[in-house]
C-alpha cells in the first residue's frame, strides 16, 4: 500500500518541505508580526461543481447577487487626478462612471443618460460636464441636472427628480472601489484588518507603471484561480522549482480577504538534487540553470541566496524608500504574498509590485478580463499612469515585453486556462462532485468559494445549489 | 550565455532554443536511452528527431523567453 491508496491524515496535510515559519526563524531581519499571523482555517474538503464555472444559470446568479452588493475595484485615483476626469468601469452588463468632480471627491454614478438610455461616456477622458453624446442631456460633474435641449418639451424633467443615479465610491490603497448597493458596510469595515498587511509598504505610494488588460476564453473565477495557489508551480513553471519552495507556501484566509506566501530561495521539496545557492540565483536571474558549473562566480561565497538577494533587494529600493530598505526583511524582499480581496482583488504585499483583477468580459460567462497592473513605488513628482495595453483573446502576453519575466511567466498559465474552461464541460459530464481541490494549499480557492456561495445563496455540492437555485 | 536549462524534475533532458525559435531536447546519456535529441514547438508539438516527447511548458518557457530576447535585441538595433 502506498500514500495513493490512503493518506494519513494525522500527518496534518502540510508539507514535508520546511515550512514558512520555519525560514522566517533564519532571517537576518526583524520580522513584521503581521508575516508571524497564522489563520489555521479548515476550510474544507469537499469538491467543488462544476456548474459554477460552465453554466449561464450561474452568471446570472452573479448578476443578481454578486455584483450590485459587492465592493468591486473601478480604477485607480491617479488615474482621475484632476476636476473633470472620468473613468468608465464595467462589470458584466452595468456601465458605472467614476468622477473627480470640481471640489476634488470621487463620485460615482451609473454611466447612462437619463434621457434615453445611450451611456455618457464611451470611455474617460477629462469633461467639463457630463453631457450626452445623443441628444445632449448634460449634467454637472456633482450629477445635478445641468441642461435640457428643447426644455420645454420636457415638463416631467426637473433638477431635483433628474439627477445621476449615484454608486457609492470609496477609496483604499489608492485604489477607487464601488459598490451598487446603497446598504452595503463601508468598505473599510468590508476591508476589516488588512491595513495590518500592507502599513509597511503602501499602495497609496504608488504609480501605475504597466497595465495590461487581457481577453481570455474562461470563466472570470477560472482565470483567477490560476493566480492563487502556488501547487501549480510543479507542472506549470517548471523552471523555477530549484528557487522555488512551491508546495511549501503559507496559505491564510481571513475575513474576506485571504492570503498566500510563497518563498524565493527555498528549493521545492519535490526536487531530487539539491541546487547550489549560485544555481537558485541563476534561476531567479533568468539567466538559466546551468546546464555544467557555470553559475559558479554568480554569488559571492559564505552566504546564501536569500540572504544575498535580499540584501539586492534592499539596495534597489534604498534610493526610493531611504533608510526604510534596511528595516525590511529577508522575507520582504525575497517572497511572494498574494491577497485576494473577495471576489476579484489581487493586489500583492511587500514590493511585489504586482496587482490583478478579473471579471467577466462583458456579459459573457465563458470570457473573461485579466487585469494586471504593476505598482512602482517613486521619488519626486508621481509619474503619469501608465496607460492600459490591451492584449486580445488571440494574442499573448508575449505580446506584452514591458512585464518582463511576468510575460514569460503568463504565457506558460495561458497554455491552462482556456483548456480548464474546456474541460470542465466534460468534467461535468464524468465526475459530478466537481472539481477536487487541495485542502490546505487551495486555502484561498476554498475561501472565496465559502464566500461566493454565502452571497449567491447557493450549497456546496451539486444538489444543495440545485435547492438554492 | 544562452539559455539552456536542465529540466530540474527529469535532469537527463537539456532544454534549449534554435535561431529559429525550435526548441531542441538533449535525452543526455545519463540514462540508458543514450544520447538523443528532439526539437519541438512553443508548447511542446515534436517537430523532428529521435526524441519524441518533451515537457511542454518547459517547451513554453524556452520559447517565450527566446521570444522576449529577440524582441530586446531587435528593439536595441531599432534604438
Amino acid at each position: 500500500m502506498t500514500e495513493l491508496d490512503d493518506l494519513d491524515e494525522t500527518a496534518g496535510l502540510r508539507s514535508r518541505g520546511i515550512s514558512y515559519q520555519a525560514v522566517l526563524d533564519t532571517d537576518t531581519h526583524e520580522v513584521p508580526p503581521v508575516l508571524r499571523l497564522q489563520s489555521d482555517r479548515y476550510l474544507g474538503s469537499h469538491d467543488v461543481a462544476v456548474d459554477r464555472y460552465i453554466s449561464r444559470e450561474y452568471h446570472e446568479l452573479e448578476k443578481q447577487r454578486l455584483w450590485p452588493v459587492v465592493w468591486q475595484l473601478a480604477c485607480r485615483e491617479e488615474e482621475i487626478p484632476n476636476p473633470g476626469d472620468t473613468y468608465v468601469y464595467d462589470i458584466v452588463d452595468t456601465s458605472i462612471l467614476v468622477v473627480r468632480t470640481e471640489d476634488g471627491t470621487i463620485r460615482a454614478y451609473y454611466n447612462v443618460c437619463l434621457h434615453q438610455g445611450r451611456t455618457l461616456r464611451d470611455e474617460g477622458g477629462n469633461a467639463a460636464e457630463l453631457r450626452c453624446p445623443y441628444h445632449g442631456f448634460c449634467w454637472h460633474l456633482d450629477g445635478s441636472l445641468k441642461r435640457v435641449p428643447s426644455r420645454w418639451d420636457y415638463p416631467t424633467v426637473r433638477r431635483d427628480n433628474f439627477s445621476l443615479k449615484e454608486v457609492r465610491a470609496e477609496t483604499w490603497g489608492g485604489f477607487v472601489f464601488i459598490n451598487m448597493d446603497n446598504e452595503a458596510q463601508s468598505l473599510a469595515s468590508f476591508l476589516g484588518d488588512i491595513d495590518q498587511h500592507f502599513e509597511r509598504y503602501p499602495l497609496t505610494d504608488r504609480y501605475i507603471a504597466v497595465h495590461t488588460v487581457k481577453y481570455l476564453r474562461a470563466n472570470w473565477k477560472v482565470a483567477q484561480e490560476a493566480f492563487m495557489e502556488g501547487y501549480h508551480t510543479i507542472a506549470t513553471h517548471p523552471q523555477i522549482l530549484p528557487a522555488t519552495g512551491d508546495e511549501t507556501g503559507q496559505y491564510d484566509a481571513f475575513e474576506n480577504y485571504s492570503r498566500a506566501i510563497n518563498m524565493t530561495g527555498v528549493a521545492s521539496p519535490n526536487l531530487r538534487w539539491t541546487p547550489t545557492e549560485s544555481e537558485m540565483a541563476a534561476v531567479s536571474f533568468n539567466s538559466g540553470n546551468p546546464v555544467e558549473s557555470t553559475a559558479d562566480g554568480l554569488m559571492p561565497g559564505g552566504t546564501t541566496f536569500r540572504v544575498w538577494g535580499a540584501q539586492m533587494g534592499r539596495d534597489a529600493l534604498r534610493p526610493v524608500l531611504g533608510d526604510a530598505a534596511d528595516e525590511l526583511c529577508d522575507s520582504e524582499l525575497m517572497d511572494s504574498f498574494f491577497y485576494t480581496v473577495f471576489p476579484n482583488f489581487h493586489p500583492w504585499g511587500a514590493y511585489n509590485r504586482i496587482c490583478y483583477r478579473f471579471r467577466p468580459y462583458g456579459d459573457n460567462h465563458e470570457q473573461s478580463i485579466m487585469e494586471t497592473y504593476i505598482l512602482e513605488p517613486f521619488t519626486g513628482e508621481r509619474p503619469p499612469p501608465a496607460k492600459p495595453h490591451v492584449i486580445g483573446f488571440d494574442q499573448t502576453h508575449l505580446d506584452a515585453p514591458e512585464l518582463g519575466i511576468l510575460a514569460e511567466i503568463f504565457y506558460q498559465d495561458e497554455l491552462n486556462i482556456p483548456n480548464v474552461q474546456k474541460g470542465l464541460h466534460t468534467l461535468a459530464k464524468v465526475k459530478p462532485s466537481g472539481v477536487t481541490y487541495g485542502v490546505y494549499q487551495y486555502n484561498k480557492i476554498r475561501h472565496f468559494h465559502n464566500l461566493y456561495e454565502e452571497y449567491l445563496g447557493v450549497g456546496k455540492d451539486a444538489a444543495e445549489q440545485e435547492e438554492g437555485r | 550565455m544562452a539559455h539552456t536549462i536542465r529540466h530540474p524534475l527529469t535532469r537527463n533532458r537539456v532544454y534549449s532554443v534554435e535561431n529559429d525559435g525550435r526548441v531542441r531536447v538533449q535525452a543526455d546519456n545519463t540514462d540508458e536511452t543514450g544520447d538523443r535529441w528532439g526539437h519541438f514547438d512553443n508548447s511542446g508539438r515534436w517537430l523532428g528527431g529521435e526524441l519524441l516527447h518533451a515537457d511542454p511548458q518547459m517547451c513554453r518557457h524556452m520559447f517565450a523567453h527566446w521570444q522576449l530576447t529577440q524582441a530586446d535585441v531587435k528593439g536595441g538595433a531599432d534604438d
